[in-house]
């Protein structure tokens, strides 16, 4: 997961990861130690890493681990993450001829996790519906500043289990919308752009409907059916996806994830 | 799905955006808005607004800290400003009120956008946030709503009380005045930063200005001390707010600002000799930041120095 989410990095995005961060941070890292020197990463609870390939050594557990900071040029207040340090955009400055979008984004990507994820791209971080005095008979762990982040940047969802108490028919409750609530309510930007499973990857076609793009090696269609709670459709450019490469695979290890975090 | 490998095999190069002033000052065109940072007689990014004039630009809109100061009024003296936003334009008691500025708003020659320092915070903090309005009780019932009609009384929602909406209020650049800066573009300032992380925040691009630029190590030696992370370009400017003061580096070169009152005077009283012989002499004349300090004396220099140690 953490190399099919570097290989979509543009050198030059900012790219923002909140807590539980060990897969996109390493996704980050990885591209910018291979192809994008110029993204910049802000880590939610401490600071921005900017260009750190020569110095990250390891992957953090915590989005505030204080050791971070000898990698940061720059560290600010939480709260100033909505407000003023969002990168200036500039865009075409970066190169790729893309219109600034500093009026309009905090950030290009982030990532967001999900206890629920449905076909329309809504993703649950608040609980499962109860049918008692709690709203919940499962409560979530809270939907933090995903709600608040994804109207400044592009999200991408990301879960950790593949399976149909994960990816559901509809969700009980809604932290953060898919393409269709995007654009009923405006948001800037264009809502999430995948849901990213160990086993596969879903996108959104023109028209908001979610569509099976990418299976990991391994994984055939007909099992992704079977463990997808959701109804989708084939990409006419469903392709598997090409496994990491030695380069890759050796860079993430030795000099990312020494400690083996993402093999856990 | 194309999602193809990644190596390191091409790898581009960090981008560095160190430049000469000349070439940052070009990257400005006519009409484009601009916000200058620093506040009252500290930290403005002189070297930049002399090019400008050098430049010859005309139709800027220019967005002053909200306390600007007499480098808005140069500016305006010079012919290169259609509209200037900012409550106040002077210099406390050096000139209360900017003398060209005065002269110009009092003769139509520029627009003047009737505001006040948290209005127009709130309107670059809508522009930093991706909103299209913030909201604010300063200026409630005042003339300054009749006098600007973007912003627009309304009652909130939830207690009913009155307050002003006020738009986003976008820039092309914000130019300011740094201490330290690495070739990447991270500035850290010197002393006090006054509106100038908000102010790099609104705008779509930021150029610095900086007293030395260090090694991008020095800078995550203390990254608390980062203002703005984002510079899209950085220029090298030792007593690049002169004659103004860079906090931490040097204090106000009082006779030259006295020397740049007195001619906006002359500006005012329609002395245009007067005026165009200050221009010529200071800004129009010496090709760049480095001529103009070689027109200074350098005990001078060293006096506003050690002045900030006295």
């Amino acid at each position: 997961m953490a190399v099919a989410l570097a290989r979509d990095i543009v050198d030059g995005e900012r790219i923002i990861s909140g807590a539980h961060t060990e897969i996109s941070f390493a996704a980050a890292m990885l591209a910018q130690k291979m192809h994008a020197p110029n993204i910049k990463l802000q880590l939610g609870g401490t600071c921005f890493l900017v260009n750190v390939s020569d110095l990250v050594v390891r992957l953090p557990k915590t989005s505030t681990d204080y050791r971070m900071l000898r990698w940061a040029e720059i560290a600010y207040d939480h709260m100033e993450t909505f407000m003023y340090f969002g990168a200036p955009g500039g865009r075409a400055y970066y190169g790729g001829g893309r219109p600034c979008t500093n009026k309009y984004f905090v950030g290009d990507k982030f990532f967001a996790g999900g206890i629920q994820v449905d076909g329309e791209g809504n993703a649950n971080m608040i609980g499962l519906k109860g049918e008692g005095r709690s709203p919940f008979r499962f409560r979530g762990p809270g939907s933090v500043g995903i709600p608040d982040i994804v109207t400044v940047a592009t999200p991408y969802i990301f879960v950790t289990h593949h399976d149909r108490r994960t990816l559901v028919p509809k969700v009980d409750y809604v932290s953060m919308h898919g393409p269709k609530g995007w654009r009923r309510y405006k948001y800037p930007g264009h809502g999430p752009k995948w849901i990213i499973t160990p086993r596969a990857i879903f996108t959104f076609g023109a028209d908001g409907h979610v569509q099976l793009s990418g299976t990991f090696a391994g994984t055939s269609v007909d099992w992704v059916r079977e463990n997808t709670g959701f109804p989708f459709v084939l990409d006419p450019g469903l392709s598997e996806i090409i496994e990491p490469t030695g380069e890759e695979l050796d860079v993430l290890r030795q000099e990312i994830d020494p400690g083996g975090l993402l093999r856990h | 799905m194309k999602l193809d490998p990644i190596t390191r095999a091409n790898r581009p190069e960090r981008r560095q955006v160190l430049m000469q002033e000349e070439d940052a000052a070009a990257l400005i065109n006519n009409g484009d808005v601009i916000i200058v940072g620093g506040f009252g007689t500290v930290n403005h990014p002189m070297p930049i607004i002399r090019a400008l004039v050098r430049r010859n630009l005309k139709q800027l809109t220019v967005i002053g800290a909200a306390t600007a100061g007499l480098e808005i009024d140069l500016l305006i003296g010079a012919g290169c400003v259609r509209k200037v936003i900012a409550p106040y334009i002077g210099a406390e008691l050096h000139a209360p009120i900017g003398h060209c500025f005065r002269r110009a708003a009092e003769a139509g020659d520029i627009e003047v956008y009737e505001t006040t320092e948290y209005l127009l915070y709130s309107q670059l903090e809508a522009a930093a946030r991706g909103l299209g309005f913030m909201s604010w009780r300063g200026g409630v019932g005042t003339s300054i709503p009749e006098l600007n009609p973007d912003y627009v009384p309304f009652n909130d929602p939830i207690n009913g009380e009155p307050y002003l909406a006020v738009p986003a209020l976008h820039a092309d650049w914000a130019i300011l005045h740094v201490g330290q800066a690495d070739v990447f573009g991270n500035g850290q300032h010197g002393g006090a930063r006054f509106g100038d992380r908000l102010l790099s925040r609104a705008a779509e691009r930021v150029m610095l200005t900086a007293e030395r630029i260090v090694p991008n190590s020095e800078i995550r030696k203390n990254p608390w001390a980062t203002s703005v992370a984002y510079g899209d370009v950085v220029v090298e400017a030792p007593y690049g707010a002169h004659p103004f003061a860079s906090h931490g580096f040097y204090v106000e070169d009082e006779d030259a600002i006295a020397e740049y009152v007195a001619a906006s005077v002359s500006y005012r009283k329609g002395d245009m000799t007067a005026w165009n012989g200050y221009l010529q002499q200071r800004v129009r004349g010496p090709a760049n930041h480095a001529a103009y300090l070689s027109t200074l004396r350098p005990d001078g220099l060293a006096a506003l120095v050690n002045a900030v140690h006295a």
